[in-house]
Parts: C-alpha cells; structure tokens; sequence
C-alpha cells in the first residue's frame, strides 16, 4: 500500500473546496489550527480505505448525515495511487450524499477492520480507549478480549475446553448424555435390588436352616417308628418318600377290624337278655316236656279225629291244610267254611237241574207249532213261484214300445188271439203280476218272523238242555251233599276240644322256644369267648382267665385297641408334622437356591452395569483431564504471550514516554475460570500489584498509557497494514513527554517501517516534530501539510516536502 | 569494565545499543563544547546526545552549555535531534524546563543498587532501540502447547477421537464426547483396553 499517492478530499466534513493530500512519503506530518481540518483529512482516509468511520459510528449512528461539508450537495473522498487507476468502478473512491455513503473503501475485510482498530487513533477514541476496550456487555467479549483472542488464536484449545466443558461435571454429564444418567440410574437400582436379593437370600438360606433343623429335631423324634428306618436326613427326596408311606394306615386297619370285631361281640353280648344267668334251663325243659305230654294226649285224641274228618274233606277239598301244619283252629276253621260254601254251591245246582228240566219242556211245544207255521207258508209260495214282480216290470217298459197289435216278442197279430186291443191286454197282465208281487212280499215276511223265532226257540232249549245235569252228577252232588253235612256235624261237635288242642300245641311251641333259646344263649356264650381268646391272641394281650369275666375283658380290649389306635393316630400326625416340615425344609432350601441365584444374576448385572458405567466414567474423566490440559495450556500460552510479549512491550513504550511515572500499566492475567477476560492495571515499577490505570494515572500518563496499549496492541499483531494513524495523541502531555513520543515516533517509522500519519495542532509541537522527524538518510521523506482558509472560507493544503540533507554540523 | 560512574553508565548503556562516542571536546561550528560525553546514532537514528555529569556542572552552567549548542547547531542549519543526558545530582525543574525547550532532556539521576542499570536504562529507553516481539510468532502453536499438558496415561482412542474433532469445532467436540460416553455405556465386551480406531 506504500505506493498510495495522494488522498483527494472535496467538501468533506469542514474541508470546504477540494484538497490534496500527498501520502507518499514514510511520515505525514499535518498541522492546523482547531476546526482546520485536521480531523476531516484523517476520517476522510478512514473511509476512503474502509467505506466507514468507525470511531465516528461509535459516537453517532447517524453519522453520515453529517459528512457532507454544510452547504454543498455531497463530498467526495479519492485515493489514487500508481496502480489504482485502471479501472473505472474503482475501490478508493467514496461518494457522500443526501446521507448515504457510495463505493466501497480500498481495503477489503479484514483489512479494513484491522486498519479500522489496529492503525487508526481517532482523537474522540484516545481519550476513552481504555474503557471502550474494557468494556464488555454480558453477551459479547470486549474489544479487548476479542483482541486477545484473535491475537492468541486459541480456537483449537476453546473449542476443546468448551467442547468438553460438559465433561468437568458430572451432573453437567449427565444432562448432554441422558444415557450416561441412566446408567448411573440403572447402577444404583442394580445395586439396591442387588442388595436387597442378598438379604433375601440370606434370609431364606437362614429360614432353610431353620426349617432343616425343625425337621431333623421331628424325624430324629420318629426315627424308632419308622420302619426301622436310619434315615437319611440329609436326602430330602428320600425322607418324603418315607415319611410320604403312611406306615400306621395297616395297623389301624387292623385295628379297625378287630374293633369291629370287638364291637359285634360286644353286640352280641349286649343282645342276650340280662336276665341270662338267672333263667334256669332245666325249668324250661319240665315245660317243654309237659306241654309235648298235653299235645301229644291231644294230637292222639281229637287231633286225630280232626285228622280224620280233613282227610274226608280232602276228597272233595285236596288243598285243605293239616292242622299239624298249621294249628287246629285255622284247620277247623277253614275246614267249616269250605264245607259251607260248597253245600251251598251243590244246594244251588241241584235247584237250577229241575228249572231247566220244565222250560226244556215248553219249549218243545213252542217249536212244534212254529215248524207248522213255516210249512204253511211255504205252500203258499210256492203257488207264486214264478217272478211276478221283474215280469210286472219288464212288461211296462215295453208298453211305451207297443203302437199296434203286433208282439213285441213274437210279432204275432194279437188280434188273432183276442178282439182285446194288445195294449190293454198287457196292463192287465202288469196289474195282476203286480198283485202277485204284493202277496209274496208278505209271505217273505210271514216266513222270516216264522224262522226267527224258531231259532230263538231252538237256542233257548239249547241253553236250557245244557243247564241240566246227568243223572250221575245228580247223584253224585246229592251223595256228595249228604256227606258234607255229615262232616260238618262231626266238626261242629269237636269245636271246642280243637281250640283247647290249639292253646296246647301254643304253650308247647313257646317251651320248644324257650328251650332253642336257652339252647342258643349257651353257644353263644362259648363262641364269644372263643373269639375274645382269639382277640386277645391277635392284639397280643393275655388270655382270657376262666375265671374272667366277659365284661371285664371286654372292657381291657377296648381300653388297649383305644390306647393302640391312640399311639397309631399321634404316629401319623407326627408322621405328617415332620412330612410338613420336609416339604417345607424342601421348598425352603429351593427358595434359598432361587434366592442365591436371583443374588448372582443381579450381582453379574450390577458388576457389568459398573463395569461399563465405570468405563464411561473414565472416559468422562480422560475428556476433563483433556479439557483441563486445554486450560492449561491456554493458561499457559496467555501467560507467555502477555508476560512475555504484550506486557513488555506495552511496559517499554510507556516507559520511554514517562520515564518517571512509578506505577506501570499491564494486561491483568487474563485467564479466569469462564475463559479469557482481558482487563487492564497498574503494576509498581518494583513488581507489586497497583490499581486500575484509571485510579492510579495522572490524565496525561493515562493518555499515554492509552496510546502505548494501542501501540502494543499495534505492533503485537503481524502488520497486515503497517500504517499508523494518529490524530492529535499528544493532548496534556508536558514537554518532556512530547520529546520521549517524538522520538518513539521516529522510532517506529524509520526502525520499524511504518507510515505514519498524525495530526497535531499546537505550533511548537509541529515544529519540534518537523525537526525530530526530519528524513535522516537518504532517501528518506517526510511531508507536512499546514491547514488554513481562504477568506471564502475554502480549505487551503500546503503541502512541504521535506528531504535528507547531509548534516554539515557533526561529522558523524 | 564496570561503570563506575553514572556518565559512565549511561554511555556503555548508548554504546551498546550502537551510538558511537565523539571525541571531546566535541565541536560544533568550530565551538568547543566541554561535555562530559557527545554521542551520536548511526544508521537512521541521527541523534545527538551529550552527557553532562552534573555533580561537576551547575545548573546554569548545563542550561548554559545546552543553548550555546543549540544556537551552534541552528547556525550551521543541522537538523539534528539533540539529547541531553543528566547523569549526576537532579537539577531543579526550572533548569530541566528551560533544557526541555531547546532539546530532549533525559534526568536520569545517580541510580544505585541491583536496580540501576534498569532504571538508567529506562530513561534512556526512547533513544534505545524498540524490541518488538514476532508479530508471526505470536500465535502461539496451541498443539504444541496442548501436547505438554496432556497427561501421559490417557486413553489413545479417547484422545485421538476428541482431537480429531477440533478442528470441526466446539459441537464437534461436544457429539464426540457424547458418542464416547455412549458407546462405552453400550460396550459389553469384557475388555478392558481401548479399541484402536
């Protein structure tokens, strides 16, 4: 850009007219009185290489209403340059008007911008340039922490640190990474559940013990009962099986059958008459012998004769029961009823005979005298015989036929035979024929009545001829009769010997009972003592003594088959208490087994879960110790970079311009735990810690420490474009300070190659730097440029070139 | 040689940085001017300086002396920027004031102790060259840098992943760095080293 010749300016701010300003040579020195224009020129080189003023922008936004010299139409500001007037639509040439800036500045982005913050000093920002460059909204960072970071270039290591910010926290962690939360979640629900299915399992491993114990405390308890058994305690499977055979369930069959056993003796025993042993039998055997005496005396007296008359009656009765078989009363008894009713029956027999006997002998005659009837009948029909009633009807359907005298059947003239016309002839015919036909009629009638009542006749004396017996039958019912009767005299007669018979044969059967009884009783007795003996064998008791009695040793049965199926059923309930508490001891150690493995699977799960939480962990951890070292280096590239660069530099330009001033300004170390905050203070020369520049500068130091900070910020960037843009810097310095910034002035050109531009408006001052400043080599330039007006009030641009010339004074 | 005096002090500090010593009296339009040093820059650094001790000189003498140069440079027309160094006893301000008009006037007292050649060197500053740091070297080589923190025992696929991101930006650190969360979380190989990528 060295080869820019001259900035052009036209009714620009206060510049009335249009004025040139040459930029050729390293330094340019302007002067002019206040309201001159000194300003105006170097805004106007700010927006001819940028398009803006940005010091102006900061002040007012509506800055451009103001940039048009007051009274023309517009301004107009023009770089040119050996290579900047090729072409038309040229950057370098902006237009001011009604308010609007047209055509673009020189330099593009970001060159505008750093020439912008980097090379131009505007007057108004000199005095705030410490708090502008401190200042920082909430949002962005300050002009001056924004340097710092574009100077330090520590985007790498921020966007680590900032990248892995979510890392230094684990809470932070888990909000980005919802998974990592949910598998430290998970962990601590792992472990609790873990925890509590260890407590489980103990639990259960504990009660299984318990119940193992319960149950060998029941089984060591049953062990003599069990068949002998030595059980195996420790095979549960078995001991079930054992305690599962229900061992008591024959015994007490058993039991129960002799009990049953017991019982029927003792029901037979109940089912003989108390009065058993008082009864004597040979009583009952007098009676018994007595009544047979009686019975017998009887059978052999009347009994026999009833036997006799029934064996009478059983010709003509065969079914009549014996009174041995029976008892004699019901044999009498049935014997006179059957007489009765078979007398009446033969009384009723012979009566009917001789009824029958009388009709049969009316009937005869009735029959006689309708055989005669019907003959005379029969005679008269057949003097009818022929069939008068068909002629009579097939002669009158030919009278119709009949015209003439001619025969219908012959064809003869009738009146050969009779004058009678045929006609009449054959009427008369039909009324006869039908004459006859009326008489046969009645006679059919006449016969049939006859017949009818000959055969009514013929069947009555059919019924009544069978009703009459033969004569033997007659005889036979009349012998029969008479023998009857006789019976039923001899039975009337012995009526009362039979019932005394009955009441014998009653008391003998009662003694003969008695006496099966009594007989029965006796066996009884000795078959229950059989089968107490037996009882007694079976259930191992001692035998029954003679002199025992039944009731006792009942009794001492009943009282051990108790005790016995007592012993049997405690048996089976211990037999079942220790097959609970098997089972239960069983399915306790299954739930202990469950349990355990319930614990293992957690366990593995929680281990794993830990695993790979732990795994996420340290990689959380590794990224914090990246992030931190991120921070470290970036701590440390800071505090290089200022302690080493920034700091020194600042410290020696101010230095050189206020070589007393004990208090020295210094970036404070930027780094804080957000990131990089620039700020600014004030150091002792001896090391120590000052205030703020503010709080410990004199105005003056603290201009200069402003103008230094923008020197060192200056020159500790590579220069991009190494111009240097000063509008009036020196304001409240005293002399002294005016020397030392001379002489930095110079340094900075002719040592470090930069064009600079400053303007200033105290005379002496722009004498004295005419002379500092002065081209010391050959070559070397400088050009002043005083400001004034004409009496038009026209800007007036006096431009001096200043060369080397030898200096005569020194022969250096 | 150690300075032993602060005349002596200030000229090794301006020899050093490359002014050359006159030759005394130093003559200036055939005046002899009796300074206790005359230096002068080299290359494109023209200045004069003259060194009074003014232990020996009084005030007025050094005002004195200070403007009789002054009126002999302005006579022979040399543009030449004059120094003056103060070595010696403070002058009052008056006499500085009044020096200050005519050229540059740098007091530098009789500084004693560790600290002295710093402070004789401070006041001197402006006429000593300006070390500027490299403005290139300025950015700083953060990789570098980071390489010398990171500590030893990370995990090389943790850290090649997230380095690998860097240069993508602070989101791409940041979906890294979940990924790798993840992915661990969903590991469920019993291997405990790192899978290299």
């Amino acid at each position: 850009m060295e080869h820019l010749e001259t900035l052009m300016i036209t009714d620009f701010r206060s510049i009335k007219g249009s004025i040139t300003v040459p930029l050729s040579a390293p330094i340019i020195l302007i002067h002019g009185s206040n309201g001159a224009g000194k300003t105006s020129i170097l805004s106007a080189l700010e927006l001819a290489l940028t398009g803006d003023i940005a010091a102006m922008r900061r002040a007012d936004a509506a800055f451009c209403n103001y940039l048009v010299h007051r009274g023309a139409q517009s301004a107009t500001v023009k770089l040119s340059g050996p290579n900047l007037v090729k072409e038309n639509d040229r950057p370098g040439i902006v237009h001011v008007q009604e308010g609007k800036i047209i055509g673009n500045g020189l330099l593009q982005h970001p060159l505008a911008q750093f020439f912008a913050e980097r090379c131009y000093l505007a007057q108004s920002t000199l005095g705030r340039l410490l708090d502008i460059y401190q200042h920082a909204d909430p949002q962005n960072d300050s002009p001056l922490t924004r340097f710092v970071k574009d100077l330090l270039g520590l985007d790498h290591l921020d966007a680590l640190i900032d990248g892995l910010h979510d890392a230094a926290d684990i809470r932070r962690t888990k909000n980005i990474a919802p998974e990592f939360r949910e598998a430290e979640n998970r962990c601590k629900t792992l472990k609790k559940n873990s925890e509590a299915a260890k407590q489980i399992a103990n639990q259960q491993i504990a009660t299984a013990s318990i119940a193992r114990k319960e149950f060998e405390e029941l089984i060591n308890h049953l062990t003599s009962e069990i068949r002998g058994h030595t059980p195996p305690v420790d095979d549960f499977a078995e001991m079930k099986a054992i305690l599962e055979y229900a061992i008591e369930d024959a015994p007490l069959l058993l039991l129960a059958q002799y009990r049953r056993e017991l019982n029927s003796i003792q029901k037979t025993w109940s089912s003989l008459p108390n009065d058993f042993s008082a009864t004597d039998r040979s009583t009952v055997e007098d009676e018994q012998r007595a009544a047979s005496a009686l019975a017998e005396a009887w059978s052999n007296n009347t009994g026999r004769k009833l036997e006799s008359v029934l064996e009478t009656l059983r010709t003509t009765f065969p079914d009549l029961p014996s009174w041995a078989s029976t008892n004699p009363d019901l044999a009498h008894e049935t014997a006179i009823n059957r007489i009765s009713v078979e007398t009446k029956r033969l009384a009723f027999l012979i009566e009917r005979e001789r009824a029958a006997a009388a009709r049969v002998n009316e009937l005869d005659k009735d029959i006689g005298r309708a055989e005669d009837r019907i003959k005379i009948v029969d005679d008269q029909v057949a003097s009818l015989a022929i069939d008068a009633n068909g002629l009579s009807q097939a002669l009158a359907a030919l009278t119709p036929h009949i015209h003439n005298e001619n025969c219908l059947v012959c064809g003869r003239d009738f009146s050969e035979v009779s004058p009678e016309p045929l006609i009449g002839h054959v009427q008369q015919r039909i009324a006869r024929l039908t004459e006859q036909a009326g008489r046969l009629s009645a006679l059919a009638k006449e016969k049939s009545e006859a017949t009818t009542r000959l055969a009514a006749l013929l069947r009555e004396r059919e019924s009544e001829s069978n009703k009459r017996l033969s004569q033997e039958e007659q005889v036979a019912f009349q012998e029969r009769l008479a023998n009857l009767t006789d019976s039923e005299g001899v039975l009337t007669e012995i009526a009362p010997a039979v019932a005394t018979g009955s009441k014998y044969l009653h008391r003998l059967a009662t003694a003969q009972r008695h006496l099966a009884e009594t007989r029965n009783r006796d066996r009884l007795a000795t078959e229950l003592r059989a089968s107490i003996a037996t009882l007694c064998s079976q259930l191992q008791q001692p035998e029954l003594g003679n002199a025992e009695p039944l009731a006792t040793a009942l009794d001492r049965l009943e009282t051990h088959i108790a005790a016995e199926e007592q012993r049997l059923i405690l048996l089976r309930q211990d037999r079942l208490r220790a097959l609970e508490a098997c089972l239960k001891a069983i399915k306790s150690e299954a739930e202990a087994r469950q349990a355990q493995s319930t614990y293992t699977d957690l366990a593995t799960e929680l281990e794993k879960a830990e695993k790979a939480f732990g795994k996420a962990d340290t990689r959380r951890t590794q990224a914090k110790a990246i992030a931190q070292a991120a921070r470290d280096a970036r701590t440390a590239i800071v505090r290089r970079v200022f302690n080493e660069s920034l700091n020194t530099l600042w410290h020696d330009l101010f230095v050189r311009l206020t070589p007393t001033e004990p208090f020295v300004p210094a970036f404070k170390l930027p780094e804080t735990s957000e990131g990089i905050v620039a700020a600014l203070e004030t150091r002792h020369r001896s090391g120590h810690n000052g205030g703020t520049p503010g709080s410990m500068l004199s105005a003056g130091n603290l201009n200069t420490a402003a103008l230094t900070l923008f020197l060192a910020l200056h020159f500790s960037v590579e220069p991009r474009f190494p111009w240097l843009v000063l509008d009036d810097p020196i304001q409240s310095m005293d002399e002294v300070h005016i020397a030392q910034f001379a002489a930095l002035i110079r340094t900075l050109s002719k040592s470090h190659e930069r064009k600079v531009l400053i303007a200033v408006h105290d005379r002496s001052l722009f004498d004295y730097l005419k002379l500092e400043l002065s081209p010391a080599f050959l070559g070397d330039q400088l050009i002043t440029v005083q400001l004034s007006r004409s009496a038009t009030d026209v800007t007036i641009a006096e431009s001096n070139f200043l060369t080397f010339q030898k200096d005569k004074a020194i022969a250096a | 040689m150690t300075p032993s005096t602060p005349v002596e002090r200030v000229v090794a500090i301006l020899k050093e940085a490359g002014y050359r010593e006159l030759s005394l009296p130093l003559t200036v339009a055939s005046v002899p001017f009796d300074f206790a040093a005359a230096l002068v820059g080299t290359n494109k650094a023209p200045d004069l300086i003259v060194v009074i001790d003014t232990l020996l000189d009084s005030d007025v003498r050094t005002q004195q002396k200070i403007d009789s140069l002054g009126r002999a440079l302005d006579v022979t027309g040399s543009r030449r920027p004059v120094t003056a160094v103060l070595a010696g006893p403070r002058p009052l301000d008056l006499t500085i004031e009044a020096i200050g008009r005519v050229c540059r006037v740098l007091p530098v007292g009789t500084p004693t102790g560790p600290d002295a050649n710093r402070l004789v060197q401070e006041w001197l500053a402006v006429l000593l060259p300006l070390d500027l740091p490299d403005a290139s070297k300025a950015v700083a080589d953060t990789d570098n840098e980071l390489a010398k923190h990171l500590p030893t025992n990370l995990d090389f696929y943790v850290q090649k992943a997230i380095l690998d991101e860097v240069p993508n930006g602070v989101s791409a650190v940041r979906t890294v760095l979940h990924r790798l969360i993840v992915e661990a979380l969903n590991d469920n190989s019993d291997d405990t080293t790192e899978r290299e990528i």
